[in-house]
């Protein structure tokens, strides 16, 4: 297997692993050679030849004291203890790996009785147990064997518990269901091969233990009984001649030590190895400023005069590659110039991976460094150059004049801090106020942002309040003191379309009273036509075109903005004319495809004995809706609206509280019943992120095969060529089929999902936000392939999504979700252009549009 | 927080009972006859029939277990065949020793610890880096009752500097200088792998956190490094590593007993050590329920800590 030599080169090139890989693997080959080797019978005792010390005739390691040769005892102890030591440590792996596999996938009642025995066993003090243990089973080296394995069966349990519980719910693991495969499939082919680093790991890290404990227990008399003799029990024997001879407890000592340090070294390098994540060296810890090392010497003269910012030539690099030798510098920024006049917003637009961030976090030097090391150019604010700066004027700057809005504030305020706190910090790191007035003053910015209550959300923690709250102290933060420059790094991405609304209207509304110059960035033109004067975009690391918000937008120079603003889906623009009306003939003969009547959906109330219950928390308050074969029906709504718990509904991983749902005809009660195969037959499901929704550890050729194996029936000389249609049939080449879901691109790996989708033979699709995570291009070419695969299958889709213009772009017919309720529903003809519910109004008038300007605020100040 | 520490001192019901329920089968399920054990040579059957019924074994699992339940929770924990006197006198004579030979170490090891793991993250890759590194290896991979022999060999043999073992000198001790000094070797020697546990994980936890957006952010605020790492990264850091320090509680507790061995510390590990011997079934019973219980109470602290660093854990 090509994975585990790869696994032991790079176990081999972490140093200290590769030490204790050759100690280990001596130390258990001599003592698996023992009884091949000319050494003295380990038993044979001579009493006058008693304590000789090391290095005595015929005892290289001297004799203990009823004249036993060491060196042999030392070999033969030595097997023992690694012979125990290891069976000990399969042992506990496989007991402890199969009850927290079953726990963790299974959940319920079986995890919560299989984890209550476990957690009672770790209510022992470790050894304590195995003290027990032994208690009751009598001292022997057996005995104390089981009471090691017992003892450590919680930690395998609990970590692969962990893990299989995290994977449980992953997408592939649904996918898996939905395409036929039964649970025991389930949890040997998706469920192990994944949680298997975590066993190996735990294994690694507890072997150690478990030999040092046997050794313990032995020393204490409650192992291994004489004449058999492990480690532990020889130096148990060599205590009672500490003084005279002190080498007979010495030396097996020290081998104990050298076995459990090899041991450790090893695993380490392999937990190192296995996952990059846990790494003990690796990855540097970012240091306060980013490296600036420029090649071409500090930079020259002012090139925008009386600019608020300007920056010229900048290049930012990572450096990849293990340490600092075999470096490669790869850049993400290469030559940007661009400059802010005071008072003014520069939005700089691009798709993921185009340097935009880079571009700005680089401004005040935040770069992770390492990886990230500033390579030349000048970035120019108040006259001085910023990449210059010693550490002290920089960090004044940082926070006093220039100040950052960053993406998800879930992330970016301290959790564990008040929020209050969190801003005074901020006031009281660059002005000398005490305490209480930097809290008012914190206050006081909380009411200029239009916080609800200010005085109760300084005491509160960022979790405890909603998102765009949460963004608003972020902003709060940033205008702490008065500063010149903001840079706003993605500042609405992660929040709802109305919400987004807000905060925009806000930052556009302070930039304008306070005359802050704003450096903005985001991948989504609506948001920057809004709110930018001027726009620069970037692809690749470099800026392609920069102009006026309005020239560019309405009349883009450079081919590729055009191609980016082309792909962007845009309310209205889709009206066309062709779209193929669900025929009115088949929707009387055949049943819907799709029929859902008054879906209730409550979470039951969650509190504990004594703590505040929280209510039942209706996630559906009586959705219905019908969609014909054939037909798309989009349906959009935020965040909380219910719409992915409907989704779920339909396909069996909810159960309703009350209501029916009906599939071609058939409840689906009815579906479900006969296990999980009749269900993917009529219907599949395409999750938002691909690559969560695929296996990691799976070739795409397993992935496709299972459902045409478990619900299309096919003979296994079928599969084959049919793997080749299907991935033809999504435009991508069959010769990818052997590769693992990593090496494909988002749009590659959704077009995967789809096609596995399609190879279940299903005509009903629901499509869970199916492109947001994907880049406006990719976005339309899947969106393409969408309609195309409709309308050569005949499928009928459940199109859901937060984007209102793609929802337009693909849906004969729009339903609106907003708190568990479908509050309209229409063709996006009408829907769109003349709402008339109050909600999908505002939810119109929220969304950014590329040729309005500010225009979209008037309209929103009406909801 | 009083709902919460009321609804945790209730979540320990189960624990406690199911404690209770493996340390009485563990002993119930003892092979042998423990009457025999009891009498030795003066096992004639009616001997044996009468202690059977004195120790109530003549009666059915649950019987004995109810019973057995009973009394300890009155605080009856039977009485030790081989010493003669009440168990629980016993226990909680022996544990006050095991607990001020732990405590000292678990302190010791969180201090060093936490110290060695901060320095460690913040000179990462440095001299004190390796030094750490280095440190912590040969700790966790050390086996105590080994390193106590050689410390005894060097401090209390070779250097004569510190007392060879036990809780007092024999003749004119007992006061708290003379215990400290006692504390010293088997404290250290305790200390050693929880330390380098501690150091570890504080090291990794630090590093982790200085990865994360909201360190970015308080760097974005202009704040100074120092105040980044030891406010912003150790508050989140601590996290994690106090539930650690609740595990290294538990290892402390059982290492003592090797501990305990080594310098003859009167405290409970040996007591239990001694007790398997002579299969002294209701004192091991004792004891190991006795520490099984206050480890269950002082995790339950640890808990309550992080709860107080984080209010992200709901009640």
């Amino acid at each position: 297997m090509t994975g585990g030599w790869s696994l032991l080169r790079r176990l081999l090139r972490n140093r200290l692993a590769a030490v204790g890989l050759v100690l280990l693997t001596l130390i258990v080959l001599v003592a698996v050679a023992a009884p091949l080797l000319p050494l003295a019978d380990p038993d044979a005792t001579a009493p006058a030849r008693r304590l000789l010390p090391p290095l005595s005739e015929g005892a290289w390691l001297g004799t203990d004291s009823l004249g036993r040769d060491m060196l042999s005892r030392l070999v033969w102890g030595t097997r023992l203890s690694l012979a125990v030591g290891v069976s000990a440590s399969l042992l506990a792996a496989v007991t402890g790996s199969a009850i927290g596999l079953v726990a963790g996938y299974a959940g319920g009642r079986t995890d919560t009785l299989l984890m209550r025995g476990i957690d009672t066993l770790m209510a022992f003090p470790y050894l304590l147990l195995a003290l027990a243990i032994v208690a009751a089973l009598g001292p022997g080296l057996l005995n104390a064997l089981y009471a090691v394995v017992a003892v450590n069966i919680p930690f395998f349990a609990r970590n692969v518990r962990g893990a299989a519980a995290g994977l449980r719910h992953r997408e592939f693991v649904e996918a898996a269901r939905l395409s036929g495969m039964g649970e025991t499939r389930i949890l040997l082919s998706e469920l192990l091969p994944n949680v298997m680093p975590v066993i190996v790991i735990t294994a690694s890290t507890t072997v150690g233990w478990m030999i040092l404990e046997t050794a313990g227990l032995s020393f204490l008399g409650l192992g291994s009984q004489p004449p058999q003799a492990d480690l532990g029990s020889m130096l148990g024997e060599g205590r009672k001649a500490l003084i005279n001879a002190p080498h007979v407890a010495a030396v097996p000592g020290a081998l104990i030590f050298l076995i459990v340090m090899s041991m450790n070294l090893v695993g380490d390098g392999l937990r190192d190895a296995i996952d990059p994540r846990l790494r003990t060296g690796l990855p540097a810890r970012p240091s306060a400023a980013t490296r600036v090392e420029r090649v071409d010497g500090a930079g020259g003269e002012e090139t925008a005069p009386g600019a608020a910012l300007a920056v010229s030539g900048l290049r930012t690099a990572f450096e990849t590659g293990e340490g600092r030798m075999d470096a490669v510098k790869v850049d993400a920024v290469k030559g940007v110039s661009l400059y802010v006049a005071p008072g003014e917003c520069l939005g700089i637009i691009g798709e993921s991976g185009s340097g935009k961030s880079v571009t700005a976090l680089s401004i005040a030097r935040l770069v992770a460094s390492p990886p990230g090391v500033i390579r030349g150019g000048t970035v120019r604010f108040g006259g001085e150059d910023l990449l210059a700066l010693p550490p002290g004027a920089l960090r004044r700057l940082r926070g006093g004049r220039i100040a950052y809005v960053f993406q998800d504030p879930l992330t970016t305020l301290h959790p564990l801090m008040r929020i209050g706190d969190q801003v005074a910090e901020a006031i009281r790191a660059h002005r000398p106020v005490s305490r209480a007035q930097a809290w008012r003053e914190a206050v006081t910015l909380f009411a200029a942002v239009k916080l609800p209550d200010p005085e109760t959300i300084a005491g509160a923690h960022p979790h405890e309040i909603s998102g765009g709250q949460r963004q608003r102290v972020s902003i709060a933060m940033a205008l702490a003191n008065d500063p010149e420059l903001i840079v706003a790094d993605e500042p609405t991405t992660a929040l709802d379309v109305t919400v987004q609304a807000e905060i925009l209207d806000l930052l556009d509304g302070l930039r304008r009273s306070r005359g802050l110059a704003v450096l903005f960035i985001s991948h989504d033109f609506g948001v920057i036509a809004r709110i930018c004067d001027r726009v620069a975009v970037m692809h690749r690391g470099e800026i392609v075109e920069e102009g006026s918000a309005r020239d560019l937008l309405s009349d883009p120079r450079h081919e590729y903005t055009r191609r980016l603003i082309a792909a962007v889906p845009v309310l209205g623009r889709a009206r066309r004319g062709g779209r193929n009306a669900p025929g009115e003939g088949t929707r009387t003969a055949a049943p819907p495809a799709v029929e859902v009547r008054d879906l209730v959906k409550s979470y039951p109330a969650h509190g504990s004995l004594f703590g505040r219950s929280r209510p039942a928390v209706p996630a559906l308050k009586g959705a219905s809706l019908t969609v014909s074969a054939g037909e798309t029906l989009g349906i959009v709504g935020e965040s909380g609206s219910g719409k992915t718990t409907l989704a779920r509904c339909l396909m069996g991983q909810v159960r309703p509280t009350s209501g029916t749902v009906r599939l071609e005809g058939r409840p689906i009660a009815e579906l479900t019943a006969g296990g999980p195969r009749a269900l993917g037959r009529t219907v599949q499901y395409v999750f938002q992120d691909p690559l969560s929704s695929l296996n990691p550890r799976k070739t795409i050729r397993r992935i496709l095969a299972a459902p045409l194996r478990f619900l299309a029936g096919l003979e296994e000389n079928a599969i084959g060529p049919r793997l080749t249609e299907l991935m033809e049939s999504v435009g991508l080449d069959p010769a990818f089929l052997d590769r693992y879901p990593h090496e494909f691109s988002g749009g590659q790996a959704q077009r995967i999902a789809i096609a596995r989708a399609l190879a279940a033979g299903a005509r009903i699709i629901v499509l869970d936000e199916p492109v947001s995570a994907l880049d406006v291009s990719v976005q339309a070419q899947v969106l393409r392939l969408l309609a195309d695969l409709k309308e050569r299958h005949g499928l009928t889709y459940l199109f859901i999504s937060h984007d209102l213009a793609v929802v337009e772009a693909v849906a004969d017919r729009v339903a609106v979700m907003s708190a568990g309720e479908i509050v309209e529903e229409g063709p996006p003809e009408r829907l769109f252009t003349a709402p008339e519910h109050a909600y999908t109004r505002c939810l119109l008038a929220s969304v950014p549009r590329l040729d309005v300007g500010n225009a979209g605020m008037d309209e929103r100040a009406r909801c | 927080m009083a709902s919460y520490l009321l609804g945790r001192l209730l979540a320990l019901v189960p624990v406690l009972f199911g404690l209770s329920l493996i340390v009485f089968l563990i002993m119930a399920l003892i092979p042998g006859d423990p009457a025999l054990a009891i009498l030795g040579a003066y096992a004639t059957p009616e001997n044996v029939a009468r202690i059977n019924e004195e120790l109530g074994l003549d009666r059915s699992l649950p019987v004995q277990y109810a019973t057995w339940l009973g009394n300890v929770l009155t605080g009856d924990l039977g009485r030790s065949h081989s010493l003669n006197r009440p168990v629980l006198d016993e226990v909680m004579e022996r544990f006050s020793a095991t607990l001020v030979l732990a405590g000292a170490a678990l302190a010791l090891a969180s201090v060093l610890g936490l110290l060695a793991g901060i320095v460690s993250a913040v000179r990462q890759f440095g001299l004190a880096d390796k030094l750490v590194t280095l440190a912590v290896l040969v700790g966790i991979s050390m086996p105590s009752f080994w390193l106590g022999l050689v410390l005894i060999l060097l401090f209390a043999v070779r250097w004569r500097l510190l007392p060879v073992s036990g809780m007092y000198a024999i003749y004119g001790g007992g006061d708290l200088p003379d215990l400290l000094l006692h504390l010293v070797l088997p404290a250290t020697t305790l200390a050693v792998v929880a330390a380098g546990v501690i150091a570890r994980l504080t090291r990794s936890a630090m590093l982790e956190v200085l990865r994360q957006d909201f360190v970015r952010t308080a760097r974005a605020k202009g704040l100074t490094e120092r105040r980044v790492v030891f406010r912003h990264a150790l508050k989140a850091a601590m996290v994690t590593v106090i539930p650690v320090i609740g595990i290294q509680a538990g290892f402390v507790l059982g290492g003592a007993v090797y501990i305990e061995t080594v310098f003859q510390w009167p405290g409970i590990g040996r007591m239990l050590v001694d007790a398997i011997a002579k299969r002294d079934v209701l004192l091991v019973q004792g004891g190991v329920l006795v520490v099984a219980a206050s480890y269950v109470l002082f995790n339950l602290l640890a808990d309550l800590l992080q709860r107080l660093l984080d209010p992200r854990i709901a009640p």
